[in-house]
Parts: C-alpha cells; sequence; structure tokens
C-alpha cells in the first residue's frame, strides 16, 4: 500500500497540471491581496486615524437623535437603534470596523481565494482514475497483486493530500501578503463579520480557523463527488462538469433555498449544505438546520457514493 | 501427475445477449513450456488471457495458477503471473525508465536498479530507455511491455501479441529470450494469429477458434509431418507424366487416403508404417515412380485443416 502511494505520489507530480495550479493558487492569492487594498485604502480614507472611537460616538449621538426624532419612520428608527447597538459594541470591544490587519484580511479574503482550490481539486479528482481508464494503464495495475480498492483508495489520500497542500500554500502566502501590506495584529484580535443575522464581533482566530477547517470538510466533499463521478462513468469531463456545476449552484443556492426551504425533503438532498462554511458565521444554514444535522447528511452521501464506486470498480471488467 | 504450472479448466465468458465469446476452454501448460495460443481474429484469445490476469470475471471455469486457485487465492496468483494484455499501455510523458521503476515498486519483492538494468539490456532498449515513452516506436513499447512484464521473474508469464509491431530481429531477440526464460523456470503462454511465429517460438500450441479449443498439437510433431492423433503422415509420390493413381487407388485399400492430385505429383495420407507397403502396390501396379518424399506440414496447414474440420462440423 506504501508502495502505491509513493507510485501515485510520483506521477501526479510528473505531470505538469498539479505545477500549474500551484503557481496559479500563489498568484491568485497575490492579486486578492493587491486588489484588497486597493479597495480598502479607497473607502477607508476618512476613518484612518487614531480618532475612530470619536467617529464611532458622533455616529451613535446621530443615530440616538434619530431614534427619538419623532418625523422619522418606525423603520428608520430601528434601524438606527441596531446601528447604535452595533457601534457601541465595536467601542467596548474595541475595534475599529474599518481598520484592516493582517488578520481581518485574511478572514475577509479567504473563502474567496479558497474556492479556486476547490476548482482545481475538482480537476485533479476528475483526472486522477479516468485517466487511467482512457490511456489504458490501468490495466498494467489492476494485474499485479493488490486489491483494487487498494488502487482507488490510494490515488483518493494523493488527491486529498494534493487539496491540502494547496490549501496549507494558499493560507501562508495569505498571512505573509497581509503581513507585508497592512498593519500587524495578533491572531486573538476582534474582526468584525458580515452575518445573515446581522454584523458581529469576533476573535480572528476563532473565525479564520473554523471558515478553515469548514472549508476543508466542504472542499473534501467536492472531491469525493468527482472522484466518484469519474470512476464510475470513465469520463473526466463529466466528473468536471458535475463538480463545477455543484459548486456554482451551491454560490447561486440562496434564492431556491428560499423557495424551498420550507419543503421537507429539502433538507435531505445534499446540495444545501454544501455551504459549510456558513457555518462560520451562522448557527443555520436554512431554518433548523445546524452543523450536525449537515455534517450528518453529507456522511450518509458521500459514505453511499463511495461505497457504489468501490463495489463498482471491484467487480468491473476492464476490457481494453 | 505432471507438473503443470497453469491449468484451465472449463474457461467460459459469456457477455450481453447470452453469447460465449469463450466456450468451455480447457488446457494446461507445462512447467518451463512455452506455451502458444493460436487462433484467428476474433476467436478469444485476448478474453481468456485478461480472465486469468482478473482483468474480466469468468461467467465459468476454474484456473489453477502455480498450484493456487485464481477464486480463493488471487492475489498470490497475480505475485506469480507477468502479462502483456493486448497493446501494453505507459505513463507517456516519463522515461521508461521511470515506467519500469512503477512497476517494480508494486513487486511484492524488493527489485533493484541492477535488476531493472538488466531486463532493460535482455530487451535491448538501453539506448531509449531514459528517453520518454511518448516517443517510441511500436516496436520499443513492445520491448518495454515485455521488460515490465519479466522484471519480477513471475512463474508464468503470459504475453498477448507480443509480436505486434516487432521487427523480424526483435521477433527473434524475443523468442531468444522466451528460451533464456524458460530455461530460469519461466512457463510462458503466448497468443498470436502469425503461424509461422508460433512455430517457431513454441513447443506445444492450443489452437482456438469461436471461443473453443478445437486442437492441442505438439509443435515437434507438425514438423516431422505426422499427426499426433493417429501418427499419419501426408507424403508426395512422384510418378511418371500421364499416369494417374486416382483409379489405381479407388478402393484400393483403406489404408490409403488420396489427398489432392497437382499434375505428375499425388499427396496421398497414410500411416507412417504404410509407407512401404504402398511402394510395393505401386510396383505391383506398373506405377513409375520416381520419388516419394514426406511431406512437411506446417503449423499453417494444420491450423487450416482444423479450423476447417470444426467449421464443418
Ligand atoms: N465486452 C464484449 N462484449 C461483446 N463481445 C465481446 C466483448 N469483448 C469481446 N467480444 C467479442 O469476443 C470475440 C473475441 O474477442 P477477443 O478480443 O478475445 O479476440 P482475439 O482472439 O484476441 O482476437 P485478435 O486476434 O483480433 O486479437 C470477438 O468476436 C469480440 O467481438
Ligand atoms: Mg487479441
Amino acid at each position: 500500500m506504501i508502495s502505491l502511494l509513493k507510485n501515485e505520489w510520483i506521477k501526479l507530480w510528473t505531470k505538469k497540471q498539479p505545477w500549474i495550479f500551484v503557481i496559479l493558487i500563489v498568484v491568485i492569492t497575490v492579486g486578492i491581496s493587491f486588489l484588497y487594498q486597493a479597495l480598502e485604502s479607497n473607502m477607508g480614507s476618512g476613518n484612518q486615524s487614531g480618532d475612530w472611537q470619536v467617529g464611532l460616538e458622533m455616529e451613535i449621538e446621530s443615530d440616538q437623535e434619530l431614534m427619538n426624532s419623532s418625523d422619522a419612520e418606525a423603520w428608520d428608527r430601528d434601524m438606527a437603534e441596531m446601528r447604535v447597538e452595533q457601534n457601541q459594541a465595536y467601542l467596548e470591544a474595541g475595534v475599529n470596523p474599518n481598520a484592516v490587519t493582517n488578520i481581518s484580511f485574511l478572514n475577509d479574503t479567504f473563502l474567496m481565494a479558497a474556492s479556486f482550490i476547490t476548482l482545481f481539486s475538482v480537476i485533479v479528482a476528475s483526472t486522477v482514475v479516468s485517466s487511467e481508464l482512457n490511456t489504458g494503464t490501468i490495466k498494467q495495475l489492476l494485474i499485479r497483486p493488490f486489491e483494487r480498492w487498494q488502487f482507488l483508495l490510494s490515488k483518493f489520500i494523493i488527491v486529498v493530500l494534493f487539496s491540502l497542500i494547496l490549501i496549507v500554500i494558499l493560507f501562508v502566502t495569505m498571512l505573509l501578503m497581509g503581513t507585508i501590506l497592512f498593519e500587524t495584529a495578533s491572531w486573538g484580535s476582534a474582526v468584525l463579520e458580515w452575518g445573515a443575522e446581522g454584523n458581529f464581533v469576533a476573535p480572528g482566530h476563532e473565525l479564520i480557523f473554523s471558515k478553515l477547517g469548514l472549508y476543508t470538510l466542504n472542499m473534501l466533499v467536492f472531491v469525493i463527488i468527482s472522484f466518484c463521478i469519474s470512476t464510475l462513468f470513465k469520463s473526466q469531463a463529466l466528473a468536471v462538469g458535475v463538480g463545477i456545476f455543484t459548486l456554482f449552484f451551491t454560490n447561486i443556492s440562496q434564492p431556491f433555498g428560499m423557495l424551498l426551504e420550507n419543503k421537507a425533503w429539502y433538507k435531505f438532498i445534499i446540495l444545501p449544505h454544501l455551504s459549510l462554511p456558513e457555518y462560520a458565521r451562522q448557527g443555520t444554514l436554512i431554518e433548523g438546520v445546524t452543523l450536525p444535522f449537515s455534517l450528518m447528511i453529507i456522511a450518509v452521501y458521500c459514505i453511499i457514493l463511495m461505497t457504489i464506486t468501490t463495489v463498482y470498480f471491484q467487480k468491473k471488467d476492464i476490457a481494453y | 501427475m505432471e507438473d503443470f504450472v497453469l491449468e484451465v479448466e472449463g474457461l467460459t465468458k459469456t457477455v450481453k445477449g447470452n453469447k460465449k465469446i469463450v466456450n468451455e476452454m480447457s488446457f494446461q501448460m507445462k512447467r518451463g513450456e512455452i506455451l502458444g495460443l493460436l487462433g484467428p481474429n476474433g476467436a478469444g484469445k485476448t478474453t481468456t488471457i485478461r480472465m486469468l490476469v482478473g482483468l474480466i470475471g469468468k461467467t465459468a471455469g476454474k484456473v489453477v495458477i502455480n498450484g493456487k486457485n485464481l477464486d480463493v487465492e488471487g492475489q498470490r496468483c497475480k505475485e506469480d503471473i507477468g502479462a502483456i494484455v493486448e497493446n501494453p499501455a505507459f505513463y507517456e510523458h516519463i522515461s521508461g525508465f521511470k515506467n519500469l521503476q512503477q512497476y517494480a515498486r508494486m513487486a511484492r519483492q524488493n527489485i533493484t536498479t541492477d535488476r531493472l538494468n538488466e531486463v532493460v539490456q535482455l530487451v535491448k532498449l538501453e539506448h531509449a530507455i531514459h528517453d520518454k515513452v511518448k516517443t517510441y516506436s511500436l516496436g520499443m513499447k513492445q520491448r518495454l511491455g515485455v521488460a515490465q512484464a519479466i522484471i519480477h521473474k513471475p512463474a508464468v508469464l503470459i504475453l498477448d501479441e507480443p509480436t505486434n509491431g516487432l521487427d523480424p530481429q526483435g521477433i527473434r531477440d524475443l523468442r531468444d529470450y522466451l528460451k533464456v526464460l524458460a530455461k530460469e523456470g519461466t512457463s510462458t503462454l503466448v497468443s498470436s494469429h502469425l503461424l509461422s511465429e508460433m512455430q517457431l517460438m513454441c513447443d506445444r500450441v492450443v489452437i482456438m477458434e469461436r471461443g473453443k479449443v478445437i486442437d492441442v498439437t505438439e509443435v515437434s510433431n507438425i514438423s516431422n509431418g505426422s499427426d499426433s492423433d493417429n501418427k499419419s503422415v501426408l507424403i508426395a509420390v512422384t510418378v511418371a507424366e500421364g499416369q494417374s493413381l486416382d483409379l489405381v487407388l479407388d478402393g484400393a485399400s483403406s489404408n490409403y487416403e488420396l489427398m489432392k492430385t497437382n499434375g505428375n505429383v499425388v499427396t496421398i495420407k497414410l500411416a507412417h508404417d504404410k509407407i512401404p507397403e504402398l511402394n510395393r502396390f505401386l510396383v505391383k501396379k506398373g506405377i513409375d515412380v520416381f520419388g516419394i518424399e514426406i511431406v512437411k506440414t506446417t503449423l499453417e496447414d494444420r491450423f487450416l485443416q482444423v479450423t476447417n474440420l470444426a467449421n464443418e462440423g
């Protein structure tokens, strides 16, 4: 089994594709960093000095006036009240909502950059079995003294390892760029997060590492889906297609979610759960659906898919 | 009991439409033997080989490799097999040597670089082994295929059409190293539809057609002109111009069978020990005989003969 892993590892890196993906990840991260810097310096120009607290206090004051004034709509008054609460929270936590540090940068952009990793992982996962099925090299593997599932498993492990390496590269590059371009803050420094239930402030490392963990799980699901589909249908194109479609769908699924949310079956299909990183900033994805439930649904789907694939591959007639 | 390294019994493959593309194949391979699997295109040679190496499942039958049942000890069986199935496929973007290293790592025993070099030398690929496989010719890939198959010194070597794409020198080399391997204890099953090659390469030949074994012959018998079953031979009798044996032989004896008349050369089939008797008979009948010669049947004649029989039957 170790020898199979070694073989797969060597085969992976003798191709050009993974190197291109590694380089792209670095390039994309650097690009995003500069873009972020440009946007921030445009927006936050007025609020950069040390008197941000004064600014916030002024905002609170004017909002309070609005709340007490009788000609304002009820709606306006509610908004003002919310803003006051929030600004008071910033003051209490000592967080400048407009200050950019390496930690807030990481928290803001990590998921965006990481979506490229999902894309690249889907491509690699779709190729790893189907390419050997298409060129016929698979037959020289399957006549060697190993069980077929061992070949599948070794390929799968290498793909996952590759994705993890991309994540590490992305993370390190981001941290480096953030530290170079923005202020340096401690891991625990409070950052501002936009949640579905309003903005809130939380320690940076809590947000960042829960995003990192949830993202990794989420990506793993995409890897499993494309790996299995490419093996079952012998088609790399189909697997990449399904992977990208799923990825795309989960990004635009919010409106569907609103429409279908109250259908009982909606929470039992896998699609709405494939936005796991959302749990970093909100407790539920759709009403009543929490992280443990999502993980359970995903696990059930993945186990079924992987079992079907393994059983099918064990028995399949390889005729080339 | 004889020492068989491969025993196949009732091997059958049924595909969609209840079609039997391999139908109750049975044959044995002796240790140290080079056994040919001969049959026309579509006979089922590749299908048989795929079942032997476990690439496709068998519908029925039993396969014993080196004393181990393929169904019971699949992995142990594979340890003892090296194979090329149809055209060998390689990782084109890496060198031949790196390809061999991949296969070496999958062997149960440790394979040294020395062993790799030895195999490369045996198949005469030294000059190109560090080039990428995509630059190889068909024949070079075939050689690399053989190298890949013998790297772990398997007890049973299975080669599907290994001469495909090889030049005459390459075929000769293959023949030579199969003999070397046979001496080292490797038994080889080699499939082909090229009869002349099989004749030179193999000790015995299993002839198959439409999924069935129709004959198993010793190659040495074929080149002696004798039939493995009844020891009958074909002889060519040259007679004087204008004389005909048709009438003379007609009903003379059931021992002689007139096969064909070609000018003044008549081909007769009879038992080997009946040749002197036929000679005396012709003399008595006043036939002028210029020569009697045993015809060396080639495998090709044999092949056409048995496949015709199978077609008629
Ligand atoms: N999966 C399959 N489904 C249906 N028929 C098949 C299948 N695989 C092979 N056959 C048929 O079985 C027959 C035997 O094929 P096989 O490849 O074993 O022949 P072969 O003896 O190796 O021929 P060749 O000399 O051309 O290599 C052919 O007629 C082929 O069409
Ligand atoms: Mg064939």
